[in-house]
């Protein structure tokens, strides 16, 4: 039977004659970018409309001989090849399967003693609804944008090649490796895809969620390999990667893991030639105990004291820390020297570096407005008092005293409260505070240096400012007496004091001798980064070792913390403010702080608590407002973000979730697809919601290419 | 085939009603035959004489279904067929298709091809011309007919009914024929089972009694010859050929036979009954030796030798519905057909099974479904063609101003809000 002459005489007529060419067109594009698999239905209505979705048909012959096709797997992507020109990336949303007997209505019979099993009766098309994400032209000169545009009934739909997916989902191709495109069925094009988070996206701060074991540490490990693995000798490294540790996990970060996962697809995929980096630069927290330890132990001190002490700290540090996972590492010698007035101690081994910089704060260098933000949940009178009382004692003095001085100073006068302006009221401070210098000072010198030297102890000079502690007690005890404030403020003011100095880490003050005495030292910024950044490592700012020490590192670890984020902030301003041509004016810096809730903690408890974790809050939030325009981003980790301050998941642009409860995430903001999944992902798996991408997405990571021991437990 | 050539050929059709100046303008046209004629079921009646084969203990005998293995091993192919009207002022159309389908080999193809364009060519008209006056109207298009299958003009008085089953049975002859040609070049046909729905010889009354129009005697003559000569060339490729009834309400094919004595003392008094009223009675009265819970329940096969038809073997099964279902419906009853040459060179047996009704149900309990499976989708294919071809000659129809019926506006009305609301 003849069908017509050429075209069809109707389309003609129509004016639609172009029809027949422009679907073989699309025909034959579609094999260019990737393997057809099925068409758009012909039998559903096609409507494209926010959250819409698109019948897809797959023939059965394609459906049962792709193994690992997309087809088959939820959240996977597809592309419609559109007739008009465009091509659409597409989500599976759902996938629909029917045995031949449901799609003509049979009725199942009562004859239950057959086995109904008919393999040609699942030889039929599945339809998958597909949700359109994004579209560009065929030629892929436009940049992606949402998917709008209408779609053809009987456009082909391809299984597309990894380019043509990265393509259409607009990822960056510079960047940090989070790990490979996936969905929740699993790696997409066997995890050839890269999903690379730019550096714009971390200076606008980043929260990674995920719970114990989800591999959040892994991630954050895997990261800094990657972006330390391209450092090239002589060559300063960027950005500079900083890492608030609790646990001790990322000094491990210069190692080769156990066994490299070569059998893990994922490595296989994006992860090849990444290494861990050489070396890392650790700032190593120093108490008060820790330093009398060492001058008790040690014996001789070199020229160089605090150098001295130094090595000493750090050899404990290898024997406690790295040799029970480092073979080896206790034989090297820690070779200590300065630079820029900063003390160092390194240490090789095999073809390793680790420099560590020894830290204490000493606020005795700091503006008064910047040491009471140390004291979060400080009342505004009690600021004012200690920021005016310091300031004058600046102004009269040339120099701050040290924290502790002041605490003793504010005991004495409080002690004497009420007999100010009687004749002996001097008198009576100097002998308080003798006996409280006595109560203070002498804890803090090694036994073997007192040797019954108590008064010239006591005598002894600070070296920096050459006057003796109980000098400076008084002193400023003088001064609070000018003052008058009241009894409650300077309560609240002492408490919130003794609260800092307590950690042991905040101005430090020690003597060889007892001739003398000396202050711990802060190095700065500058130092940290430029030495990090020539020799290619990575900054861990290990609280851990505080325990090493015999002491806690929640209270003296965020003291710790608060003090070297505002530091930092200050340091990059003031760097700006100079217009600074050094070069590290122009570095970006990213820390991570893992474990965030216990340092910016959600508002809870009784008012001062809530103040507290207030300011706190306020703190991090200038940081991260500064932070952006001065080069500084923040990557907050965390199990439970529940604990964690609003502000936080607020400030964080970029949100990475991995396997989370449900119940923690209801203040993150997600699609509620990826909060379907989150619960149940895979380890290594995330969800990755970001202003660099144009849409929600899912990757994973291989396990940890570098050293991974849980050394928290 | 593109559906563009559909969509000419409904145009063509639409626009020689349109240019048909002389078309009566008014309500629906009530065709005398209708009146007269009431429509005669697609079933034996007239000169039928039927004979039991085989006897059983009992009237129903409990079988064994095939196993899936069967199922598997065989080639089943159901063919279906379906007609539909549209009524025009000016005349009534009938649309028809045909469907056929395969549980393997990839057979599935329609005539005319609205869904995929696989499948011979068939040499079958989809719409037959019914004048509501005595105007000619031409229409120069292979897929049209203004005749029957005899060669006679439809005329107005043509019973509509009848032309709808002319063209459904005329269809599906075509098609058994191009599976005739198909299988003649296959290794596989002698493995092939061809399940047709409906009797696999259709006799109508007017055929056996010779009394009824001409035309109408003409048109079941040439179609039963047509149908004769293709099962004789399936028979030759080795396939095997059934039908199956599913509207056995009329049938009295047992209540024809001579049942013995036994069965009588069972059922009651047969004489009179139809088929369907002694198979119930059967089944209520438990005639049949006590079985396994919902197994099929089969009649003895019986010979059917009609007036100027071929004979045939023809036999019943009824499968009950699953009983968990919370309202226990009706069992479902079908009468399965096969030519008696066929019946009789097998021995009455496919794959070892009592034949006819194994051909039913090696393509329906043996692959889990209570209706053969290859013709439930044979027949949805058919329907959707013709509701296709319906809709469209009536949205042409209205589109070009053809004055159409009210109750066809209603029909339609009614379906578009059945769709709306899907």
């Amino acid at each position: 039977m003849a069908e017509g002459r050429g075209l069809d005489d109707y389309m003609i007529e129509e004016g639609l004659s172009r029809l027949p060419e422009l679907l073989r067109r699309a025909d034959e594009k579609a094999g260019e970018l990737g393997i057809m698999v099925g068409r758009v239905s012909r039998f559903h209505e096609i409507r494209v409309s926010p959250g819409g979705r698109i019948a897809v048909e797959v023939d059965p012959e394609t459906y049962f001989s792709h193994t690992g096709s997309p087809v088959h797997r939820v959240g996977d992507y597809l592309v419609i090849v559109d007739p008009k020109e465009r091509l659409v990336l597409a989500r599976i949303a759902e996938i629909s399967r029917s045995d031949l007997l449901s799609l003509v209505g049979s009725h199942a019979p009562a004859d239950m003693s057959l086995a109904y099993t008919d393999p040609s009766s699942i030889a039929t098309k599945a339809i998958l609804f597909v949700e359109p994400v994004m579209e560009r032209d065929w030629e892929g000169v436009e940049n992606p944008r949402p998917a709008t545009t209408s779609i053809e009934p009987q456009s082909p739909v391809i299984d597309p090649k990894p380019e043509v997916v990265q393509g259409l989902l607009g990822l960056p191709e510079e960047g940090i490796l989070l790990g490979a495109l996936a969905t929740p069925a699993g790696l997409v094009k066997n995890g050839r895809i890269r999903v690379l988070l730019p550096g714009k996206a971390l200076l606008q701060h980043v929260l990674i969620i995920g719970t114990t074991g989800s591999g959040k540490t892994t991630l954050l490990k895997n990261m800094a390999a990657y972006a330390y693995s391209a450092w090239a000798p002589d060559s300063p490294h960027e950005p500079v990667m900083v890492f608030i540790d609790l646990n001790d996990d990322f000094i491990q970060l210069p190692f080769d893991p156990e066994e490299y996962p070569r059998d893990d697809p994922v490595y296989q995929a994006v992860y090849q030639g990444v290494k861990p980096p050489h070396g890392v630069l650790v700032v190593l927290p120093v108490t008060e105990d820790a330093v009398r330890s060492a001058l008790e132990d040690a014996g001789k001190v070199g020229e160089d004291p605090w150098c001295s002490i130094a090595e000493y700290l750090v050899a404990k540090h290898v024997e406690e820390s790295l040799a029970p996972i480092i073979p080896g590492i206790e034989e090297a010698r820690p070779r200590s020297y300065r630079r820029r007035g900063a003390c160092l101690v390194e240490i090789r081994v095999n073809d390793k570096i680790i420099v560590y910089s020894p830290y204490t704060v000493n606020t005795t260098s700091s503006p008064s407005s910047i040491v009471s933000r140390l004291m979060p949940g400080l009342t505004t009178l009690a600021r004012e008092v200690f920021n005016r009382t310091r300031e004058r004692f600046l102004r009269k003095y040339k120099f701050y005293p040290p924290l502790s001085l002041i605490a003793v100073g504010i005991a004495a006068y409080l002690s004497l409260r009420g007999q100010q302006g009687q004749g002996d009221y001097y008198n009576k401070i100097e002998k308080i505070v003798e006996i409280l210098a006595n109560d203070f000072l002498l804890p803090r010198i090694p036994a073997r240096i007192i040797r019954g030297n108590i008064e010239g102890i006591l005598a002894a000079s600070i070296k920096e400012f050459n006057k003796a502690p109980t000098d400076i007690i008084t002193d400023y005890a003088k001064l609070l007496s000018e003052y008058k404030p009241s009894y409650r403020t300077l309560e609240a003011l002492y408490r919130r004091i003794l609260g800092l100095t307590d950690t042991g880490a905040v101005d430090v003050l020690y003597s060889i001798d007892g001739s003398r005495l000396l202050l711990g030292e802060e190095p700065g910024w500058g130092v940290l980064v430029e030495t990090a950044s020539s020799l290619g490592v990575p900054i861990v700012i290990d609280l851990a070792a505080l325990r090493v020490w015999g002491g806690d590192p929640g209270d003296a670890g965020r003291v710790i913390a608060y003090r070297l984020l505002e530091r930092l902030k200050a340091w990059k301003h003031e760097l700006w403010a100079r217009r600074s041509r050094s070069g590290l004016a122009g570095k970006r810096i990213v820390v991570v702080i893992d474990e965030a809730h216990q340092f910016f903690p959600q508002e809870r408890g009784e008012r001062d608590e809530k103040e507290e974790s207030r300011q706190v809050a306020g703190m991090i939030s200038r940081i991260a407002r500064l932070g952006r325009a001065r080069g500084i981003g923040l990557v907050f980790a965390t199990h439970s973000p529940k604990d964690l301050h609003d502000i936080i998941v607020q400030l964080a642009n970029t949100k990475i979730v991995l396997r989370t409860e449900r119940s923690q995430l209801e203040s993150v903001d997600l699609p509620g697809d990826a909060k379907h999944y989150i619960p149940r992902l895979p380890d290594r798996y995330m969800v990755v919601s970001s202003f660099a991408f144009r849409d929600y997405l899912m990757a994973a990571t291989a396990p940890p290419v570098v050293l991974h021991y849980d050394l928290s437990r | 085939m593109r559906l563009s050539r559909l969509v000419g050929l409904a145009r063509k059709v639409v626009e020689a009603q349109k240019n048909n100046e002389s078309a009566p303008q008014g309500p629906s046209i009530l065709r005398l035959d209708d009146l007269l004629e009431l429509r005669a079921p697609a079933e034996d009646l007239g000169d039928v004489e039927s004979s039991l084969l085989e006897y059983y203990p009992k009237i129903l005998l409990p079988v064994t279904s095939p196993k899936p293995e069967n199922s598997q091993s065989r080639i089943i192919i159901g063919v279906d067929s379906s007609s539909r009207l549209v009524e025009l002022q000016s005349a009534t159309l009938v649309v028809s298709s045909v469907s056929v389908s395969s549980n393997k080999r990839g057979l599935s193809w329609d005539w005319p091809p609205v869904f995929n364009g696989l499948g011979p060519s068939l040499d079958e008209p989809v719409v037959r011309i019914l004048p509501n006056d005595d105007s000619q109207v031409e229409v120069d298009d292979p897929l049209v007919t203004l005749v029957n299958p005899a060669g006679y003009q439809y005329d107005p008085d043509y019973n509509q009914y009848q032309a709808m089953d002319e063209a459904r049975v005329s269809a599906e002859n075509k098609a058994l024929e191009a599976l005739a040609e198909i299988l003649e070049s296959k290794p596989w046909s002698d493995r092939a089972v061809i399940l047709v729905d409906g009797p696999v010889y259709l006799v109508p009354g007017v055929l056996g009694s010779g009394q009824g129009r001409l035309e109408y005697v003409e048109a079941w003559r040439r179609l039963l010859r047509e149908r004769v000569r293709i099962i004789e060339r399936l028979a030759s490729t080795g396939a095997r050929i059934y039908g199956v009834v599913k509207r056995v309400e009329k049938a009295r094919i047992l209540g024809r036979a001579k049942l013995p004595g036994g069965y009588q003392r069972c059922l009651g008094d047969t004489r009179g009954r139809s088929d369907l009223s002694l198979l119930s009675r059967a089944l209520s009265a438990r005639c049949y030796q006590s079985s396994q819970r919902g197994k099929p329940l089969a009649s003895p096969p019986a010979l059917v030798r009609s007036r100027g038809g071929p004979s045939k073997v023809a036999q019943y099964v009824i499968l009950p519905q699953p009983w968990h279902l919370p309202k226990p419906g009706a069992s479902v009853y079908y009468r399965v057909e096969e030519p008696y040459e066929q019946w009789s060179s097998s021995n009455g047996r496919l794959d070892g099974y009592r034949s006819p009704v194994a051909g039913v149900l090696v393509d329906s309990i043996a692959r889990g479904s209570l209706e053969p499976v290859t013709i439930r989708w044979s027949d949805r294919r058919a329907r959707e063609t013709t509701r296709y071809l319906r809709s469209l000659l009536l949205r042409m129809a209205l589109r070009e101003g053809v004055p159409v019926t009210y109750g066809e506006l209603v029909e339609e009305a009614v379906e578009a809000w059945q769709r709306a609301v899907a």
